[in-house]
């Protein structure tokens, strides 16, 4: 394994990280929920998980990746480095 | 382009407000939840802004801070061969309200005297225009005069903004700088740039020659693609600033100040980590005033140094990003004292019509 290669991360501490990042309640998303359904994915919060994705996984995204996102899973599978 | 000149100084900054500051809460009263406007609050840093009168206009908030320079420095007003003024909210359709200042002012017939239409980047770009103009003719001084009324919620009885972040984020502010031509001055370097391809990122394409009809989407007048501007802002003024510290052989240590254009926090915090300065050297003026456009980067100079008596000439580097796509550095000295407490003023200009 490289040594700079981050800890790969489990689905759970995904799912912890896009909470804070997103400021909801830890537990309350799940992979299958579509993102019309999480009042908070507004404008804000799609900024901050474009600077989490960069800090955290070197990802950088753009409006259209953003826009491609439907559900917390979609978001979920772009937390690799890539 | 790049430029670099050594006998222009900027001797006179001011900002002039309305007297009406609206904590950012008030927009509960206007249907925005608590929860939305403390979440926004806190990314964008915008706790309040200044809302200009129903008949004020950008001008009539450059015209004060301009006046106030003269006056306090005893400027001779034939001396002023340029005013430009950098706006996105003239007065009119015609003619350039640059000429109506230059009469409103008194200054002489012998100015030029013309609007430029830039947002975010017009204040470091009205630099490169002013200075190189002053540069080329025969008088002492330039006026720079730049801001906006992006604030205002409605036009010709429509409601203009239709996201919580548009509503939010802008306040209303008009700026005036002195540009000086002497011989003994620091050089004064300037990084200008555009991306045109990227036009569509911060746009207002309708009620104007090319869309003259408003369509019915429900979207408002002004179109923002937030994630596009981000990555750009952050990208780009990096990159940019970073080119000014290597041409100049300077480092962040070298600088009082980084006066950026006050976007969002976030985009200053994202900048400041990027180029390495640390975040005490960034001037903010986004909590206080909000985003006020090209006004942004002289009216942090007001709040930060304004009512200082340090005496002190200050290295400052700025960098103004947006609309266009624009973007550009600027690297220069000024003196405290020659920027002026903030103004405070309910004026507006009765033309007649």
């Amino acid at each position: 394994m490289d040594s700079n290669e981050k800890k790969i991360m489990s689905e759970k501490e995904k799912l912890t990280l896009l909470e804070e990042t997103i400021e909801v309640e830890e537990g309350s998303l799940s992979p299958v929920q579509d993102l019309t359904d999480v009042p908070e994915y507004d404008s804000m919060s799609k900024l901050s998980i474009l600077v989490m994705m960069e800090d955290e996984f070197g990802v950088k995204l753009s409006g259209q990746d953003i826009r491609s996102f439907k559900t917390v899973g979609d978001i979920l599978d772009r937390m690799k480095k890539e | 382009m790049n430029l670099v000149f050594d006998d222009i100084r900027i001797s006179g900054i001011a900002a002039a407000v309305s007297d009406n500051w609206s904590p950012i809460t008030d927009f509960v009263e206007k249907g925005i939840d608590e929860s939305t406007i403390k979440k926004f609050s806190a990314k964008t840093g915008v706790k309040g802004r200044y809302n200009a009168g129903e008949k004020q206009t950008t001008a009539d908030f450059c015209f004060a801070a301009a006046r106030e320079i003269i006056q306090k420095y005893s400027i001779n007003k034939g001396e002023i061969g340029t005013l430009v003024f950098v706006t996105q909210h003239p007065d009119y359709k015609s003619p350039a309200t640059a000429c109506v200042l230059q009469y409103r002012l008194g200054l002489s017939e012998e100015c030029l005297a013309f609007d430029v239409n830039l947002g975010c980047s017009g204040f470091t770009c009205g630099l490169a225009i002013a200075a190189s103009l002053l540069h080329m003719g025969s008088k002492k001084y330039a006026l720079l005069l730049c801001g906006d009324t992006s604030a205002k919620e409605f036009f010709v009885g429509r409601e203009t903004k239709k996201t919580n972040a548009a509503k939010m984020l802008f306040g209303d502010c008009g700026t005036s700088a002195l540009l000086e031509k002497d011989n003994a001055c620091e050089k004064m370097y300037l990084m200008e740039r555009t991306c045109g391809e990227g036009f569509r990122a911060i746009i207002s394409p309708y009620t104007w020659f090319r869309h003259p009809q408003l369509p019915s989407d429900g979207l408002g007048d002004d179109r923002m693609d937030d994630i596009a501007v981000f990555n750009f802002s952050t990208e780009k003024a990096t990159e940019l600033l970073r080119e000014s510290m290597k041409a100049t052989g300077t480092n962040p240590e070298d600088y009082d100040c980084l006066a950026l254009h006050q976007a969002n926090h976030l985009i200053l915090k994202r900048i400041a980590k990027f180029t390495g300065f640390p975040e005490d050297k960034v001037l903010i003026s986004l909590d206080e005033f909000g985003n006020t456009s090209s006004a942004s980067i002289p009216v942090s100079l007001v709040k930060r140094y304004g009512n200082d008596d340090l005496g002190k000439r200050l290295r400052v580097l700025m960098c103004g990003y947006g609309v266009g796509l624009s973007w550009s550095t600027v690297d220069c000295f000024i003196d405290t004292d020659k920027i002026l407490p903030l103004i405070h003023t309910d004026e507006f200009f009765e033309d007649g019509y």
